[in-house]
């Protein structure tokens, strides 16, 4: 083949281009620390990266998300923790042996007083918030769920958890099962409409759950705050009424049991949190590790990948100037 | 035979007249050497050969030649590689049109490097995952946020839009006020060409530059749709001229005219009201009187023209052809929009979709939502639309206000679910993402289409200018031989010279 003199400069015009793209990508690669700036020039990697940060996106949600959801959770804990020591407290002082005092109608009177602030603070420790949300009130945040009225009843969220009434009780079952699902990265699942329970996190903690609602079937209250009120009643009597008030009280004791387990429940619910807060991080760990595999460019590879594209360009730099500098006119006398 | 006296002395001249114009063509040759599409010249020579019968032939008179002829300057071109040459410009024309705007089409849907819809679009679940939380309840501002998340969405989303419109505006405008018009010029400058060519050649003279500068345009002419040109010799002996013909062949195998001696074929492009589709029609040369316009759209087989009318025209499965033009592009962002705004719309209905709490709407009334028309509902901007929180009563007439089962759906619809986008089914982010995977798949491909092409253009380049090229050293190392000739031709005459001397000056001295 005939070599002519444009066909040799198109040529290293051609390869000195190509040099020099391949140097300015080393160059990118380098200072951006990723394999390529446009998808481009690797579309499986870009899809998977995409892939990849929506997972970051989503991670991140998820990861601030608990943590918001275990300082709500702390606050319902520490609300249940204080009506458990409260109840602890009626439960150990107000034994029926206890109020067969020999000081009789004036220190049972006393006993009274104090139960019936207690009852009240039960109350103000129900209706504790968390920002502006009423920790323990179900599916209404907003408004204060318990409420002592004057003629001493207690009403969660305006109905009487001691009512006979079957609507009222059935409404009362309604409500404490009533939840608030936080999606935490656990597959949420939709089934008819509802949230498959094991899919999210159950954030609610309907507050006559801890106090308990309804009546037994002999006609006792099983609210706590009910039951303190009834037993204020029976000692300001003229005369104790012993039996009764040994009903109330081992009903009393029953309900500050059941409450326990409640507070046992919700504390595995906050190592559920605490579990889930270390998996979404390991998961971003993971998902920054496999980006930087897919995306991301090992540094010592691309300053080396560099150093070459360089020393090419560089050589043809120079093979350049030796194409163009000799011809045979400097070889003629 | 006798030998006429001074018969050496015109061989001598002609051999350094010969040697002189040599040394011209060798120069033309390295002063060209950088002219684009010069096609180097070679002096042909032929050799005088005595003719005829002399009076007194015999065997022992030795005939020789009476010296050089110069037959003409001609070029050296390979006519098979200009037609490889030109099918592959049109190649390389299709390939790098479509690369190019494929490149525009990933600056707004390759968000690789930047962020844009994807980022704006996870703010919202963000936002909405923020609301589907109790210590939210009563958070006046949660609404809001949402509603300004979106907004910055719908900023993403118009921006690309406008930027699609751009990119069609852009290549609309290279057509009609660029392409079309240098496509219309070549033809008529390769016409004017062709006349002076023609007058030329009729006068003797073989127009060599001028013809040079008619294949450049040929070359010009090619990168823009594919052409076959052939030469017919008009007329014979020394009247003999070559007229040029220029054809384009379209997919339906009809041949078109586009240059024929001095008459011309002229390009016109369609446009309809908005831009696009666009039409490209042919006035041939041809047609009957009066002059019928040939569309021929979707008839180009390469070139310029069809990278740029089928980016512009097509949208592969939205109108059924085999391209993913811009507007494939464009409809799936459409689709992906019409789909988010569909789905919040219909989540935040309520009675089971039969009262309507519109978050989105369009901007033109129309009931498909495009990049280009949705807004955020005048009734959601002025707060008398807001976000369902829950589609449920409270149990026994009970507040639920801080219920939010609904935007746990959204959330879900908006991140879990999968929904249909014409061309597959998957989450709402991955019809976003599907735009730019499909965008790098396709720059991909025609970038490689493109770097292929190119490579073998250039090896046909090469193979030209291996005819046709210009080598300095071949040059320079003519310049010294047709020196050495000249000077041998110099010391011929002054032999010859030297000879007659003897002859006329020396001999016959005898007895003066």
């Amino acid at each position: 083949m005939r070599i002519t003199t444009n066909m040799i400069r198109r040529n290293y015009q051609n390869n000195l281009g190509s040099a020099m793209s391949g140097l300015e990508q080393a160059r990118r690669q380098v200072e951006t620390g990723r394999r390529f700036g446009s998808s481009y020039e690797d579309p499986s990697a870009a899809a998977r990266g995409t892939v990849l940060e929506t997972r970051l996106a989503r991670n991140a949600d998820y990861t601030s998300t608990v943590k918001s959801i275990q300082k709500w959770q702390d606050t319902q804990e520490d609300t249940i923790t204080q009506l458990s020591s409260m109840a602890k407290s009626i439960g150990e002082d107000y034994s029926t042996a206890a109020m067969n005092d020999p000081t009789g109608e004036t220190g049972r009177s006393a006993y009274a007083q104090n139960l019936r602030a207690l009852q009240k603070s039960m109350i103000i420790t129900l209706n504790a918030k968390y920002g502006n949300a009423y920790v323990m009130a179900g599916s209404d945040a907003l408004n204060a769920p318990f409420e002592l009225s004057a003629d001493g009843k207690v009403l969660y969220r305006g109905i009487d958890v001691d009512s006979s009434d079957p609507d009222d009780q059935a409404v009362l079952a309604e409500l404490s099962r009533e939840t608030a699902y936080v999606d935490l990265g656990y597959g949420l699942t939709f089934s008819g409409g509802e949230v498959v329970s094991s899919s999210a996190f159950d954030s609610a903690f309907p507050g006559i759950n801890a106090v308990g609602y309804g009546q037994t079937e002999d006609g006792t209250s099983k609210n706590l705050i009910v039951l303190a009120g009834k037993m204020a009643d029976l000692l300001d009597e003229d005369v104790f009424n012993t039996e009764e008030y040994g009903k109330l009280w081992t009903q009393f004791k029953e309900g500050s049991s059941e409450m326990s387990n409640q507070l046992t429940g919700i504390g595995t619910k906050s190592q559920l949190l605490e579990s889930s807060l270390e998996r979404l991080q390991n998961e971003n760990l993971n998902i920054k590790e496999q980006y930087k595999g897919d995306v991301g460019i090992d540094e010592a590879e691309a300053i080396m990948n560099f150093s070459w594209a360089q020393y090419v360009y560089n050589a043809s730099l120079k093979i350049g100037t030796s194409i163009f500098s000799a011809s045979l006119l400097d070889f003629l006398k | 035979m006798i030998r006429s006296t001074f018969s050496g002395f015109t061989m001598a001249q002609l051999a350094l007249s010969a040697s002189q114009r040599a040394i011209d063509v060798a120069g033309q040759n390295l002063s060209n050497v950088n002219t684009t599409g010069y096609t180097r010249q070679r002096l042909d020579l032929i050799s005088i050969n005595p003719v005829g019968a002399s009076f007194s032939s015999s065997k022992f008179d030795n005939k020789v030649g009476q010296g050089v002829m110069m037959n003409g300057i001609i070029q050296i071109r390979d006519p098979y590689l200009d037609i490889q040459y030109r099918n592959q410009l049109a190649k390389v024309g299709t390939a790098d049109a479509t690369d190019q705007i494929l490149e525009k089409i990933g600056n707004i849907f390759d968000e690789t490097d930047s962020k844009g819809v994807r980022s704006a679009f996870n703010d919202i679940i963000s936002q909405l995952r923020n609301i589907a939380q109790l210590s939210e309840a009563g958070e006046e501002s949660s609404d809001a946020l949402v509603r300004s998340a979106c907004t910055v969405f719908l900023n993403a989303i118009h921006q690309n839009a406008t930027s699609i419109d751009n990119v069609i505006r852009d290549v609309l405008d290279e057509l009609q006020s660029s392409d079309i018009k240098n496509v219309n010029s070549c033809i008529q400058q390769i016409l004017e060409l062709n006349t002076t060519i023609k007058n030329t050649q009729l006068m003797g003279n073989p127009a060599l530059e001028l013809q040079d500068q008619r294949n450049q345009l040929l070359d010009d002419l090619a990168t823009y749709l594919p052409i076959q040109v052939t030469y017919e010799t008009e007329g014979t002996g020394s009247e003999a001229v070559d007229t040029l013909k220029v054809t384009f062949t379209d997919e339906d195998k009809n041949v078109h005219t586009l240059i024929s001696d001095n008459k011309g074929a002229e390009f016109q492009l369609g446009t309809t009201g908005d831009g696009i589709p666009v039409s490209l029609k042919i006035k041939d040369i041809d047609s009957a009187d009066p002059v019928s316009d040939i569309d021929v759209t979707n008839l180009m087989i390469n070139g310029v023209l069809k990278g740029k009318m089928d980016m512009l025209n097509k949208s592969e499965v939205f109108d059924g052809t085999e391209t993913k033009g811009i507007g494939y592009y464009s409809s799936m962002f459409d689709t992906f929009v019409n789909t988010f705004a569909t789905v919040m719309n219909g989540l935040n209905a309520t009675d089971n979709g039969a009262t309507a709490h519109d978050l989105f709407s369009t901007s033109d009334g129309s009931a498909t939502f495009t990049a280009a028309n949705i807004k955020i509902s005048d009734e959601w901007m002025n707060g008398t639309v807001t976000l369902t929180r829950t589609q449920e009563t409270g149990a026994g007439g009970t507040e639920n206000s801080s219920a939010y089962s609904n935007i746990l759906k959204m959330i879900d619809e908006l991140s879990n679910k999968e929904h249909d986008f014409v061309v597959f089914k998957g989450t709402m982010i991955s019809g976003y993402d599907n735009i730019q995977n499909t965008q790098a798949i396709e720059r991909k491909a025609s970038s490689s289409i493109l770097s292929n092409h190119l490579s073998v253009l250039y090896q046909i380049a090469d193979s030209k200018d291996a005819v046709s090229g210009v080598n300095l050293d071949e040059e320079v190392m003519d310049m010294m031989r047709y020196q050495q000739s000249y000077n041998a031709a110099s010391r011929l005459m002054t032999t010859l010279d030297q000879l007659l001397d003897k002859l006329i000056n020396e001999t016959g001295v005898v007895g003066r």
